[in-house]
């Protein structure tokens, strides 16, 4: 049951008038049946391992507030009691302990994660190294569960946010699973933040109309992307990568850009269908897109893309990194020897950097991955440690930062590193990401683009081209205005209603209507969907 | 409060009727089936409700060699040939619950040439869409979607935009399509009841069955499934029938037929044992092995009309608004029947049906467009490009 079949929809409309008759205290019962019934449907021989990381990260959780309560209270009562020594010899140990506690929840889920996802990996990395001496290890054959990336990352952010004593535990372990398996979200997210999500799925929301009309009009957005663009492109990408050597320079960029806008449909398509299903309910996720091909830089590209993942790793992953003691005590011996600037900037690039490593990771067992994060976190290193340099040349040539040439210039600049980035994702291997680049330059002609033959080798029709160019346009034009709609400074809008969809529902009901017909017969019309075409799986499900 | 639910129960409605209207209106104007397939059961339901004398039952024979205008003109009954282009067995049963519903015959004529398909054959969609998909959207229908088709496939068959959503890459096709739409909706009922053919002796469009037919078990079991609808029907008159063919159909499966048939209490006669009756002339009354050309069809007809009113008590008195019309469609058939007669001496190859453009300008331009395609074909396949052509005549009728 993939979130763009009718029986998904059929599913959540079952879901939805189910969640609308119960009574308030009961919806959020409603919505973990449905989504143990979502993941049982989709997914049934994996639905042990969303029930395990949800029962250790709720008992971790609970015997990590249970610790932590119980020593600062004896800390509170020793208080006049202890010398100094004795309170901080004390208060050690019980870091320690509620650190251990933590680590261990960590370890089990993150250590299921990075077995299931990476064994085959070491596996035939190890074996390479083995065949000289007779050996080999086994292939396993494992799955993947379907969304261990994205609830096992949500729960770790549970965790952790537990021992740094943000939130109290979750008492309910029935709640708990409902926050780890919400099935919106849980084949690709968004990631979520507990304090974010929780409340508003044990609250039992009232059904709104204007959450319903905004919801329905973010699914079929939603819609619009995955099935008229990603869709129509899918082949493209699952092709020509994997014979590349088939084709002209020409053809392997054009697939490379194929799949900036592929990826970008495929996935944004699938978080709005998440997002707006879980706002039929009343529920606002977090967003995981703000038009990313518009950033300026790189670092900004981040912060556009994957939003929850970046904040996630940012919060978890990066400040812990940057902020530890090592990095601190490295610090401070930059700056004895070269100076405050260098002091702070070598730390915070070098904690991107391994940030960026573990992103590429993430995204799959392969070296090529690996390749993907040291491009993306050298390049940030890189654009931090010359930051200042930047600035003086900019001074110096009399650039301003809001000259809409220079904008331009930084937005393509932007998109081609990220499309450098795309190389390590579609090609098969290391070696051959490195190929496809080189012919993509040295093998490029423009006349190529002109010719009917392109059609032919990327495998699309030129009638599909066109619709897929003019829902390219669609979505552009879409882009710039949502840019407009959230750049309005009126501090008194609350940032929900500066949305498109918002200022859309806002207007005559005639006008609403007419959007809403002109996307949905669209979807309809030119969408890749029914007998005969093969539905392609969202990206991002595979991570 | 009340009165805002209410406005919005409006809007709502407003919105669904909308969506209502603009689904079947891109339903309609997508969908395809193949225009001869759809024009014969289209303008099946365009037949004034109880004005047939007489139901013919069968695939693309009975449009080939069998024209009811003509039978009409002979001898006087009414009837019509709800039949298609690779018409199964498996769905004779709903041809004749769909034909009983409208009208009320006094004879049922049943061309057995659908029981040769295989079971596979049988379930390929497209031909099992010919029939759901042009068929009145009606408890039949659901029933044989639900009979017949894989349950995850259904969907697809209650919302058929689903499978022709795609159509749109196709725009020359739905064009022509809808050209001939409007052509075969100009008159107020089907003047030809039913009818395609090529002109030509020798097709290029050859059938791909080779050698004698044969009844597989699930043919049989089909048969039976036939006979018992009839009998649910209670139609007292049933006529089974083989038209001439070029392979003959054995002696062993056209005596299993009969034994099947009769045991039931119906009739059966195989018309291929009395080609020199009819006059065929193997040479020259056929466009391919399996359907005859106009000059074969007039023999065919006027056989076939005889045999019947020969051996059934047909009373073909009808209202003087019937007659007229039917006497209308009869010259108009023979009219065209006389131009293609002509055309087919020419050998020119085109397919016609009842929706067809018979004139000269048209029939020259069709001319000129295969010159022109078969060009654009060569150049595509010398470049290894694919070609397709979105107004590819009517494919010739599938093997079994």
């Amino acid at each position: 049951m993939s979130y763009t079949s009718l029986n998904y929809l059929l599913y959540v409309a079952v879901c939805l008038i189910v969640y609308g008759i119960a009574p308030k205290k009961f919806r959020w019962v409603v919505l973990l049946a449905a989504s143990m019934g979502f993941y049982a449907i989709v997914c049934m021989k994996y639905i042990g391992f969303v029930i395990l990381t949800a029962a250790t990260t709720f008992a971790g959780g609970l015997g990590l507030e249970k610790y932590i309560s119980v020593s600062d209270a004896y800390v509170k009562s020793q208080k006049g009691k202890w010398s100094k020594e004795e309170k901080n010899a004390y208060k050690d140990k019980a870091t320690r302990n509620k650190k251990l506690i933590c680590a261990a929840v960590l370890v089990l889920n993150f250590g299921i994660l990075a077995f299931l996802k990476y064994y085959n990996f070491f596996a035939d990395s190890l074996n390479v190294i083995l065949k000289h001496f007779g050996g080999k290890i086994p292939n396993l054959g494992l799955f993947l569960p379907l969304g261990i990336s994205f609830y096992t990352f949500q729960s770790m952010g549970y965790i952790i946010d537990i021992y740094r004593k943000k939130y109290k535990a979750e008492r309910n372990p029935a709640k708990f699973l409902l926050f780890v398996s919400f099935f919106p979200q849980i084949v690709q997210g968004p990631i979520s933040f507990y304090s974010n999500l929780a409340s508003q799925l044990y609250e039992g929301n009232k059904l709104k109309f204007e959450n319903f009309k905004q919801g329905v009009l973010l699914i079929t957005w939603g819609f619009f992307k995955k099935l008229i663009i990603a869709d129509r492109l899918a082949q493209t990408v699952s092709t020509i990568p994997g014979e590349h050597r088939k084709y002209s320079g020409t053809v392997v960029l054009v697939t490379a850009l194929i799949y900036a806008l592929q990826l970008y449909a495929d996935f944004s398509g699938g978080i709005d269908i998440s997002r707006g299903v879980a706002q039929l309910f009343g529920i606002n996720m977090a967003e995981n897109f703000k038009r990313p091909y518009f950033s300026k830089d790189i670092s900004e590209y981040w912060h556009r893309w994957h939003i929850t993942l970046g904040g996630w790793l940012r919060e978890y992953l990066f400040y812990p990194v940057a902020m530890s003691k090592p990095f601190q005590k490295m610090g401070k011996n930059l700056k004895a020897k070269f100076g405050m600037k260098i002091s702070k900037v070598v730390p915070v690039s070098i904690a991107s950097l391994i940030t960026f490593i573990v992103v590429g990771v993430w995204h799959g067992a392969n070296w090529k991955y690996v390749a993907f994060g040291v491009w993306n976190g050298g390049i940030i290193m890189i654009s931090t440690l010359l930051e200042s340099n930047f600035a003086d040349w900019k001074k110096k040539l009399k650039i301003e930062n809001t000259n809409k040439l220079f904008i331009t210039f930084q937005v393509i600049r932007t998109f081609l590193i990220v499309l450098v980035g795309y190389y390590f994702d579609i090609a098969p291997g290391f070696k051959d990401a490195m190929h496809m680049m080189y012919v993509s330059v040295a093998d490029f002609h423009v006349s190529e683009l002109l010719t009917a033959g392109l059609f032919t080798d990327i495998m699309v029709a030129k009638r599909e081209m066109l619709i897929v160019a003019v829902a390219t346009v669609t979505m552009l034009i879409v882009s710039i205005i949502q840019e407009r709609c959230e750049k309005k400074n009126d501090d008194t809008i609350p940032s929900s209603e500066k949305t498109l969809r918002a200022v859309i529902c806002k207007k005559h009901f005639v006008f609403q209507s007419a959007i809403f017909l002109l996307l949905f017969f669209s979807v309809l019309v030119f969408g890749e969907y029914g007998p005969g075409s093969d539905p392609a799986d969202f990206v991002y499900a595979q991570f | 409060m009340k009165g805002k639910i209410k406005k919005r129960v409006l809007k709502l409605t407003a919105l669904f009727v909308a969506v209502l209207v603009l689904y079947m209106a891109n339903s309609q104007l997508l969908i395809r089936t193949g225009m001869s397939a759809e024009s014969h059961i289209r303008n099946f339901y365009r037949e004034p409700k109880n004005t047939i004398d007489v139901a013919f039952i069968g695939s693309s024979e009975m449009y080939a060699d069998y024209s009811a205008p003509l039978a009409y003109d002979r001898c006087g009954y009414t009837s019509y040939n709800l039949c298609f282009d690779g018409a199964v067995g498996l769905y004779y049963g709903s041809m004749l619950k769909e034909f009983m519903s409208r009208q009320d015959p006094q004879l049922v004529v049943i061309e057995v040439n659908g029981y040769f398909y295989t079971e596979e054959r049988s379930h390929q969609e497209g031909s099992v869409r010919k029939w759901l998909d042009n068929m009145h959207k009606n408890s039949n229908w659901a029933g044989e979607i639900s009979k017949n088709i894989p349950r995850e496939e259904q969907i697809n068959y209650y919302f058929n935009l689903f499978k022709y959503h795609s159509n749109w890459a196709r725009p020359e096709g739905q064009t022509q399509r809808l050209k001939d739409l409007i052509r075969n909706d100009s008159t107020k009922v089907s003047m030809m009841k039913s009818f395609g053919t090529r002109t030509a002796t020798k097709s290029v469009a050859k059938v791909k069955r080779k050698g004698s037919p044969k009844m597989y078990d699930f043919g049989e079991q089909c048969l039976d499934e036939t006979i018992s609808v009839c009998k649910e029907l209670g139609i007292e008159n049933v006529l089974f029938i083989r038209v001439p063919h070029k392979d003959k159909l054995d002696d062993k499966t056209s005596d299993r037929i009969e034994k099947i048939v009769t045991d039931a209490g119906y009739d059966y006669v195989n018309f291929e044992r009395m080609s020199d009756q009819i006059g065929i002339d193997e040479d020259k009354d056929y466009y391919n092995g399996e359907h005859m050309n106009v000059f074969g069809n007039e023999k065919n007809t006027a056989f076939i009309a005889d045999y019947i009113s020969e051996h059934y008590d047909l009373d073909t008195s009808h209202s003087e608004e019937v007659d007229a019309q039917w006497r209308e469609c009869a010259d108009y058939t023979k009219g065209i029947f006389e131009v293609l007669g002509s055309r087919t001496l020419e050998n020119e190859d085109l397919a016609y049906g009842e929706y067809s453009d018979f004139s000269d300008e048209a029939r020259d331009e069709l001319l000129a467009r295969r010159e022109r395609k078969k060009k654009e074909k060569a150049e595509k396949e010398k470049k290894g490009e694919k070609f397709e052509d979105e107004l590819e005549e009517e494919p010739p009728p599938p093997e079994g």
